[in-house]
């Protein structure tokens, strides 16, 4: 169905979202045109300043405005411990979870040879570098518990391997307030490896 | 085609995100061969399919459908094997991406299979790789129709002699003398006698299968990568290289 150039691009380009199909796309569309023009031109500065200053974090790698982002200037985080995570949304979660004081670096992705990402794609040579640089006592593996997580975290840690850093992977286990007969086989072998004494 | 499987033995290869809570799953099965299946929901919090959808275990999967992708209906998982240590997590991340590359899909082949699933028992207990790797690369050959004799001369019509020197060509196999597509060359008789009785034990031997296999792979990758050799990084000082 062919509307004017201008809608028909709008509905185009809106479905390089996740999730957004024709159907959804036209919807956004119309509903910008017909009672969301304000938010229309608002979304449209956002998007055009986003993209064009949005960049990577040169400590981190994390999505950033300026040169460095504003974990890696905090004067107040402690120096030493770094947390390696696969994604913005996994570094936003742990931040969210309040617990963390540390530094982060982030891989964005994680190793995965059919996808064709390598060490290099996921920056483990900076990772490495920050390390020897910043002196770092312990890094912290948050990649997430799937194969290629693994295969990522052992990976870092064998590279390391030799090094005085101590190198710590994040426990998987039984979600709180969770019930045992709802938990999957794997993540509950995962726990009973990971059992601890009552009091310690 | 039928469209409903049910209860088929299988493993996963690869999963990445299909729309926002889905995967798309590959799959290689035992009467089906490699083929791709849609789990709808198992990328959502609560999907127990996350956790069972994981390469390396053995699973018994259902699905339907009559296209190429089809909808996978139920997945029983068990603890499989456990590549734990780095170099087995490589060799399996390995092993998977030659399927995944090169085996064409919905072939079923079930000694593949069969082979698939010792190779990954072996890997999980045994230390020395090399050998494993090796054999399960030339089982993988052999059925993608590109299997060949150590010890037969092919153009000569009989078996290495110790002291000559050999040429190898993807298309042929072991020669006596070079052809247009002979890629390796100098291969000693000696070592292929050895291969021949399937021996892996010497350096010389796994050094000839190593460069033999690669060149194959290679040949029938036609200049595609595989990149979980970049995984195994010379640095660290070890040979299990792939």
């Amino acid at each position: 169905m062919a509307f004017s150039p201008l809608v028909d691009e709008l509905v185009e380009s809106l479905r390089c979202l996740p999730g957004v199909g024709q159907k959804t796309a036209q919807r956004m569309a119309f509903h910008l045109l017909e009672r969301g023009r304000s938010g229309g031109d608002r979304l449209a500065s956002a998007l055009q300043e986003a993209m064009s200053g949005v960049r990577r974090c040169t400590s981190c790698q994390n999505f950033a405005d300026t040169e460095t982002c504003n974990i890696c200037e905090d004067d107040h985080r402690q120096n030493g411990i770094l947390c390696v995570v696969e994604s913005p949304s996994d570094l936003l979660a742990i931040e969210q979870a309040g617990y963390y004081e540390g530094r982060y670096f982030v891989l964005m992705g994680h190793l995965s040879p059919i996808d064709g990402i390598g060490p290099q794609e996921i920056g483990i040579e900076q990772l490495l570098r920050r390390v020897t640089q910043e002196n770092v006592s312990e890094l912290i593996l948050a990649t997430n518990p799937t194969v290629e997580g693994e295969a990522t975290a052992h990976y870092i840690a064998d590279r390391l391997d030799g090094r005085d850093v101590l190198i710590t992977r994040l426990a998987h286990g039984i979600p709180v307030g969770g019930e045992l007969g709802y938990v999957d086989g794997f993540t509950l072998s995962h726990a009973f490896r990971g059992r601890k004494p009552l009091i310690d | 085609m039928t469209d409903r499987i049910s209860q088929e033995p299988g493993y996963v290869l690869h999963r990445r995100t299909y729309r926002e809570t889905s995967l798309l799953v590959d799959l290689f099965t035992l009467n089906f061969g490699r083929i791709s299946v849609v789990a709808k929901g198992a990328n959502s919090a609560k999907s127990p399919l996350k956790a069972q959808l994981q390469p390396f275990q053995p699973m018994l999967l259902s699905w339907q459908g009559r296209s190429d992708l089809k909808t996978l209906t139920a997945a029983e998982s068990r603890l499989g094997p456990e590549l734990k240590r780095t170099q087995r997590l490589y060799c399996g991340l390995y092993l998977n991406e030659l399927l995944q590359r090169l085996l064409p899909p919905a072939e079923p082949n079930q000694p593949l299979f069969a082979h698939y699933i010792e190779t990954l028992d072996r890997l999980s207990v045994e230390d020395d790789f090399e050998p494993i790797l090796r054999r399960f690369e030339r089982a993988f050959v052999t059925v993608l129709g590109y299997g060949f004799a150590w010890d037969e001369v092919m153009d000569a019509g009989n078996a290495p002699v110790a002291g000559m020197h050999y040429y190898y060509d993807p298309e042929q196999g072991v020669l006596a003398s070079p052809t247009a597509g002979s890629l390796l060359q100098r291969l000693s008789g000696e070592v292929l006698l050895q291969l021949g009785d399937d021996n892996l034990d010497s350096l010389p031997a796994r050094r000839m299968a190593k460069r033999v296999m690669r060149v194959l792979i290679d040949h029938l990758l036609q200049g595609r990568p595989l990149h979980s050799r970049s995984l195994f990084t010379p640095s660290r000082g070890d040979h299990h290289e792939t």
